[in-house]
């Protein structure tokens, strides 16, 4: 059976041999959709530390609570 | 043995350096030329003996017997299929030679401006997370940590003599994991460290692209290091006893999280860790390494940006913060 990865690059016409092995053995990941109204509410009581690259739900988890004693307006944003 | 890189092999000085050589020393010479085809057979990595074989015009040379060497010119090109034109030994186009200088002028660019911040007080490399997993592992090995034992290559047979020897293998990326999210579907794809079974190796043709394969450590628990300023901070990882988590402990299980403890490295691996931080030149970064079931401890890689919120906040180490003072040169308030 040919792995989700190999459909991908016969699609995109990449030849197996040049692909080494780790990257067949991919695992397929899927995190429920983001509510992102409660994850925006969540940030401003919060300091986010991601640990991931994507965002899901599930990363709330690992959000760490903020001090209250800091100044909301001295953390700057881009 | 002498390798000379060099642009031509009309080159008179090179010539000359060659004869004077052969006459004092009587060492035999490997000129290797701009448009030489070099190709990567395999590299073992073992705690006794590093390896690595390459053929050069259909001769194959193991890097061993390499005394010196000497660039004149011509550099270290490895054919892969980015360079298919050079194996087939094709005239390289204008396009591929604009391609070329643009690169270079890109680069140059870059360099320039990383200069500049390199003046800097600087935490952290400039890699996005890159670091070659095969030449951590020598630097590991030189500064007396345990490695396990590795092969990288793209031959079967290799794999089967390998196994043969040291027991089940895991299959692992040489730098970086791959990544890739399919919008459509809704989903990542992520490469971990997986094992690798006879019945991976029966499925296999006899020659594929060259891929990284470490024998299989038994493991007591992994450790995650977090390095800073010479400082260790560690957890144990109790990730053997779930089959999800028992290779890779990145494949989360959300279900029944892992196990996790601060935990204290011992003085001498300590020792080690923070002298192959400085080899590596890296004033930060993420260790892995394994206690294995005979008590040993093996290390495994190092990720330049490894992501540390997790070892943390589960062991209250307060990183942010250290961070924080590190780069506000506030180095001496608790």
């Amino acid at each position: 059976m040919k792995s989700k990865i190999q459909e991908y690059m016969h699609i995109e016409n990449i030849k197996d041999e040049i692909v080494p092995l780790d990257v067949f053995y991919s695992d397929q990941v899927k995190f429920p959709k983001i509510d992102r109204q409660h994850l925006e509410r969540n940030i401003l009581d919060s300091i986010s530390i991601s640990l991931f690259k994507y965002e899901s739900n599930q990363i709330e988890v690992f959000y760490k609570p903020i001090s209250r004693a800091m100044d909301p307006d001295k953390i700057i944003k881009l | 043995m002498v390798w000379i890189f060099s642009y031509s092999k009309n080159d008179r000085t090179i010539k000359s350096v060659q004869e004077w050589i052969y006459l004092m020393k009587k060492k035999s010479i490997v000129s290797v030329l701009h448009q030489d085809y070099i190709e990567l057979i395999k590299i073992i990595e073992t705690p006794d003996s590093k390896e690595c074989i390459i053929r050069i015009n259909e001769k194959t040379l193991n890097t061993k017997e390499i005394e010196s060497i000497w660039f004149k010119g011509g550099s270290v090109e490895l054919i892969d299929f980015i360079r298919q034109d050079k194996a087939k030994n094709q005239l390289i186009s204008f396009k591929d030679n604009l391609r070329y200088y643009l690169s270079a002028y890109s680069t140059a660019k870059l360099e320039v401006v990383l200069n500049v911040l390199s003046k800097k007080k600087v935490l952290g490399a400039n890699l996005l997370g890159r670091f070659n997993k095969i030449n951590a592992l020598s630097l590991a090995k030189d500064v007396g940590l345990s490695i396990p034992p590795t092969i990288v290559t793209g031959n079967r047979k290799d794999i089967e003599v390998f196994v043969k020897t040291y027991g089940d293998l895991v299959c692992k990326s040489l730098d970086l994991n791959f990544d890739y999210y399919d919008v459509h579907d809704e989903s990542w794809f992520h490469s971990y460290t997986t094992n690798f079974s006879i019945e991976d190796l029966e499925k296999m043709p006899d020659n594929f692209a060259i891929s990284a394969f470490q024998k299989k450590i038994e493991k007591k628990y992994e450790i995650r290091t977090f390095y800073l300023n010479n400082k260790c901070y560690s957890m144990a990882i109790f990730s053997q006893l779930n089959s999800k988590t028992m290779i890779d402990y990145r494949r989360y299980d959300s279900e029944k999280m892992n196990r996790i403890v601060p935990y204290k490295l011992p003085l001498s691996i300590k020792h080690k860790v923070v002298a192959f931080m400085k080899r590596a030149n890296l004033k930060t970064g993420s260790i892995d390494l394994i206690k294995s079931n005979k008590n040993e401890f093996v290390f495994l890689e190092v990720n330049p940006i490894g992501q540390f919120g997790y070892l943390s906040g589960n062991c209250n180490y307060y990183l942010e913060k250290e961070i924080a003072m590190h780069l506000t040169n506030n180095q001496n308030e608790k």
